[in-house]
């Protein structure tokens, strides 16, 4: 990932809530599976290793954040197991062809939680960040950011 | 478009992190099942696994932990069926260059694929994992500890302990010196010239050639036929590269002549190597305090310097001696080893200790032996040399031989974690069904599709089912 990218990411993950985080996981996931492609294209299997390596992390996240009380994580449990058996394979066959297919495993689960996150109108899990709204105030071509709440200090006083 | 950072919070995060390092390291240990602290470690809590929820049932997470002992090993077996298909790719090249019709350069394009192949069984031992674990390198392996041995193999009723034995004397190469135990020297004459053989490939010494000169041709055909001879000036010998009785260095010249030159009696002289002698030390079960190790019907087997140690029950211990000893001209040893005692710990740290029920006691191991051209002697082969295919042949049938068993040692590991699985599903009131396990493409595409209208259907409690991740540990997955 860029630096660019992490800030974005990283923004997204302190303003969400507790589903919103998860669409985040989600798309952190593809961004690192389209790395594994790229790198793959490029012919640099130590790039290659590292960018799956990620994605199973992400997925290592998801499977540890189930809580098994309900029945849904079940078969959640073994989407994501599917995919972590797809990327070891694709690692040792060095074939990207079986991280295509986690791919649609994830897009399906993702669409769901998309749609959750929408009516899930709780609070962001990260107390006491900066709420920062966008809009285009003076210009059309002009986005201006604000932010509410902002203390450089974060509550923190020595 | 103004990009607000905040840095603050970043660094804040940052800051928080860093404590949950550690705490990450075990969450990943134990979380994905694949422990190797002490079965005693609470796996329940929220530093494990980011949840934001408490509880987590003991029978859950067992069932978890068998389920990824089951794909861990499927996946090593699908590794190791991909090791199976280069190894016998490898044998068949080796047969190919058997064929005595072969040009040299036609067994260097097979050696040189030979080598490829023995690289990616390398790479594919080195990138097998599961959840970032590597599985075929080793990592899983038993861990034998000792001095003078490496390439070490146990089999599974191979149990932990010391094991002893003395080297008495080591495995000898064969070697043939010339009678004079003189140098070459002198120039080759009409009547020396002539045609010779070591183990069957053909030197050609012409007349007028220098002792150099013929010192250099002998050198490089004693390298083809798997020879190496004595250092210029010294007196003449030829030494097999290979230890044991079945290793073998035969000289043939085609005249007298020429026989002379070299300074030997006969025109044929063929010598053989000498196996080891080793004693291997029983346990007697009998004295205060015991003495464990080998059973007094262990018996073991030699090819030069690869020991091989079987018994009853499937044990098997195999791994190569230390035999470089250097002696100086009087007979004095001035560096390496080959005889005395060896000592062979073998442990019981290594395997995968899997929980598989909600007690301290119900864990499994399951091991995976490491898997590497050197572990399997695939460095030994070399079909452009005398003998080199034959040797090839050997060294394959064995390494196939070997990932033959491991597969099948794993599979019986499977089907009791298989059936772990359902017994402990069985038992948990909670779980109204298996976890299925997913084998292909398209059952994957119809269970997501099941799924994603099935969370959707049931909003409140997909929510609490998967929404449980914490922002710290989150982030923790972003990096360049």
């Amino acid at each position: 990932m860029t630096s660019e990218e992490i800030k974005e990411y990283t923004q997204r993950i302190i303003q969400s809530n507790r589903t919103e985080i998860i669409v985040v996981l989600f798309d952190i996931y593809n961004k690192y599976i389209d790395e594994s492609h790229k790198a793959l294209k490029d012919g640099n299997n130590d790039e290659y290793k590292n960018s799956c390596h990620n994605a199973s992390r992400v997925i290592l996240h998801l499977k540890n954040d189930l809580d098994f009380r309900y029945p849904q994580s079940r078969n959640l449990y073994a989407l994501y197991d599917y995919c972590d058996r797809c990327i070891s394979k694709s690692i040792y066959s060095r074939d990207d062809k079986y991280l295509e297919d986690t791919l649609k495993v994830m897009s399906d689960l993702r669409e769901s939680f998309v749609q959750l996150a929408q009516s899930d109108s709780s609070e962001p899990l990260m107390k006491n960040a900066e709420k920062i709204t966008f809009g285009l105030t003076y210009d059309r071509n002009d986005v201006t950011g604000i932010q509410e709440n902002y203390d450089s200090r974060r509550g923190f006083l020595v | 478009m103004k990009i607000n950072n905040n840095i603050s919070a970043v660094v804040t995060n940052k800051q928080l992190l860093r404590t949950e390092d550690s705490l990450t390291a075990a969450m990943q240990r134990l979380s994905s099942g694949l422990k190797i602290n002490h079965s005693k470690d609470d796996p329940s809590g929220m530093a494990i696994s980011g949840k934001m929820h408490t509880q987590i049932k003991g029978l859950g997470r067992a069932s978890q932990n068998a389920n990824d002992g089951v794909s861990v090993i499927q996946t090593a077996d699908g590794a190791l069926s991909e090791v199976t298909s280069m190894l016998q790719r490898m044998r068949e090249l080796s047969v190919q260059a058997a064929n005595e019709l072969n040009s040299p350069d036609e067994r260097g394009a097979v050696q040189k694929e030979i080598g490829s192949l023995r690289n990616e069984i390398d790479r594919v031992s080195s990138d097998t994992e599961f959840n970032t674990k590597s599985l075929l390198d080793g990592s899983l392996d038993t861990r034998v500890y000792g001095e003078h041995f490496s390439r070490t193999y146990v089999s599974e009723s191979v149990t932990p302990g010391t094991y002893k034995m003395t080297i008495n004397s080591a495995a000898e190469q064969a070697s043939t010196s010339n009678a004079t135990a003189t140098a070459l020297t002198g120039t080759v004459t009409a009547a020396q010239a002539g045609a010779m053989k070591i183990n069957g490939v053909g030197i050609k010494i012409t007349e007028g050639m220098s002792a150099s000169e013929v010192y250099e041709s002998l050198r490089k055909g004693a390298e083809e036929a798997s020879c190496q001879i004595s250092n210029e000036g010294d007196p003449l010998k030829i030494s097999s590269n290979y230890y044991g009785k079945s290793s073998s260095v035969e000289v043939v010249f085609g005249n007298e002549g020429l026989r002379d030159y070299f300074g030997f009696t006969d025109l044929k002289t063929t010598s053989y190597g000498k196996d080891a002698d080793i004693t291997l030390k029983t346990e007697d079960l009998t004295t205060n305090p015991p003495v464990f190790g080998f059973s007094k019907q262990a018996t073991v087997n030699t090819d030069g310097n690869r020991y091989t140690v079987t018994d009853t029950n499937g044990f098997e211990m195999e791994f190569l001696a230390q035999n470089d000893v250097v002696k100086d001209g009087t007979g004095t040893v001035i560096s390496g080893w080959s005889t005395g005692d060896l000592d062979i710990e073998v442990s019981d740290i290594g395997p995968m200790v899997l929980q598989i029920g909600a007690n301290e006691s119900q864990n499994m191991k399951v091991r995976i032996p490491s898997i590497s051209s050197e572990n399997m002697y695939l460095d030994e082969i070399d079909v452009t040399k005398a003998g080199g295919p034959d040797r090839a042949m050997a060294n394959l049938d064995k390494a196939i031989a070997r990932v033959s068993e491991i597969r099948s040692g794993m599979g019986a590991n499977q089907n009791r974690l298989e059936s772990t699985v359902m017994s402990l599903d069985e038992t948990d009131e909670n779980m109204n069904s298996a976890v299925s396990r997913i084998e292909d493409s398209d059952m994957a595409a119809e269970m997501a599709e099941y799924t994603r209208y099935n969370v959707l259907q049931q909003a409140a409690t997909s929510v609490l089912s998967q929404a449980n991740e914490i922002p710290q540990t989150a982030l923790q997955l972003l990096q360049k």
